[in-house]
């Protein structure tokens, strides 16, 4: 075998090990979303008990917008930690969580938030448009929006109460300093 | 008379037993023809990753979020979106991810020429050395050490001793 050839074979081996050492270490949920520093989708749904709920309410707020479904475990288990953020933060008027209920049955979404008595509002995104506005992929995803509209993060997957509530705070307070 | 009532029960059973009683209408699934809707929204959703399936597209998916999005694109279609505004919309949400096949602008170029480069790469490869082979320099450089030089009478010898073994073993003895 020439030298050529050796180091042809030699250059192939190396290369698919590096996509593997680095391929296998990324976080599968973690694809950028284009709507990172974009203005997030305005919109208008309806809220579980049927009322209408415009994206207009969030204006000049800090807010969270969270995508779940009764059928998701995951989502269960972040329960408590959103609510803990609108309590810590829900007495500011500056700052609001929105739940939206998307990829499942209006009745079984009307029922849960019955027996588990959220403290935030929830929407039903029946078509699941909403979610397609948002970029959502699966559910839990959420995203920290400013008081400009703009999205600050989209969270794929369970939430971090510390980096999270961190994060709400200091938008909260840079806004009231300015 | 037992034998002839056997015979026509077995013939009776033996022929083959309508479907469906005559003058009944006859029971197929619907067959709903593709509108030029259908294919335009089909046209599109085969343009666009499941994601979150396998390497799988909008178009083949039966997940919720595939059939939300093809929902979303039949819409599009219907409201007069061409087919290059409704990936813009769905590239504007997702990023490029959504695309099955890369755009064919920056970095991405790569993703397209490199499979042709090297197998032009590897066609020059096997041609250089096809006539590197072919040359009479290469010719001359043949190793010689594959050719065993055995004498005639030597060859003779042992065929004669593989033909007759009796004889090979009497001439050991």
């Amino acid at each position: 075998m020439s030298n050529l050839w050796k180091a042809l074979l030699l250059g192939g081996i190396l290369g698919i090990s590096a996509l593997f050492f680095f391929g296998l270490d990324n976080n599968p949920r973690a694809i950028p979303s284009p709507l990172k520093g974009a203005k997030a989708p305005s919109f208008e749904a309806p809220t579980l008990d049927g009322k209408v709920f415009s994206s207009q309410e969030l204006q000049g707020k800090v807010s969270l917008v969270t995508f779940w479904a009764t059928w998701c475990t995951t989502c269960k288990s972040d329960e408590p930690l959103v609510e803990a953020l609108q309590k810590r933060f829900g007495g500011n008027a500056d700052f609001r969580v929105v739940g939206i209920v998307t990829q499942d049955e209006l009745s079984a979404a009307q029922e849960y938030v019955k027996r588990s008595k959220r403290n935030y509002v929830n929407l039903y995104d029946e078509k699941g448009r909403l979610a397609i506005d948002f970029g959502v992929y699966g559910v839990p995803e959420s995203y920290l929006i400013d008081r400009d509209g703009t999205v600050i993060e989209k969270i794929a997957g369970p939430i971090n109460y510390t980096r999270l509530s961190k994060q709400v705070e200091k938008l909260l307070t840079g806004a009231s300093e300015g | 008379m037992m034998r002839r009532l056997f015979l026509a029960a077995a013939l009776l059973f033996a022929l083959p037993l309508p479907l469906q009683a005559e003058g009944e209408p006859a029971t197929s699934l619907p067959v709903r023809l593709e509108t030029e809707e259908d294919t335009r929204v089909r046209e599109v959703a085969k343009d666009l990753r499941c994601a979150v399936c396998q390497n799988e597209s909008v178009a083949d998916s039966n997940s919720q979020l595939a059939r939300n999005m093809r929902d979303l694109i039949r819409d599009q279609v219907r409201d007069g979106k061409s087919a290059d505004e409704i990936r813009a919309y769905f590239v504007s949400r997702y990023g490029d991810y959504i695309l099955m096949e890369p755009r064919k602008q920056g970095w991405n170029w790569v993703l397209w020429m490199l499979p042709f480069v090297l197998l032009v790469a590897g066609l020059v490869a096997l041609v250089l050395r096809m006539r590197r082979g072919a040359s009479p320099a290469a010719a001359r450089q043949a190793p010689e050490d594959d050719v065993i030089d055995v004498p005639f009478e030597e060859t003779d010898r042992l065929i004669e001793a593989l033909r007759s073994p009796a004889a090979s073993s009497q001439e050991k003895s």
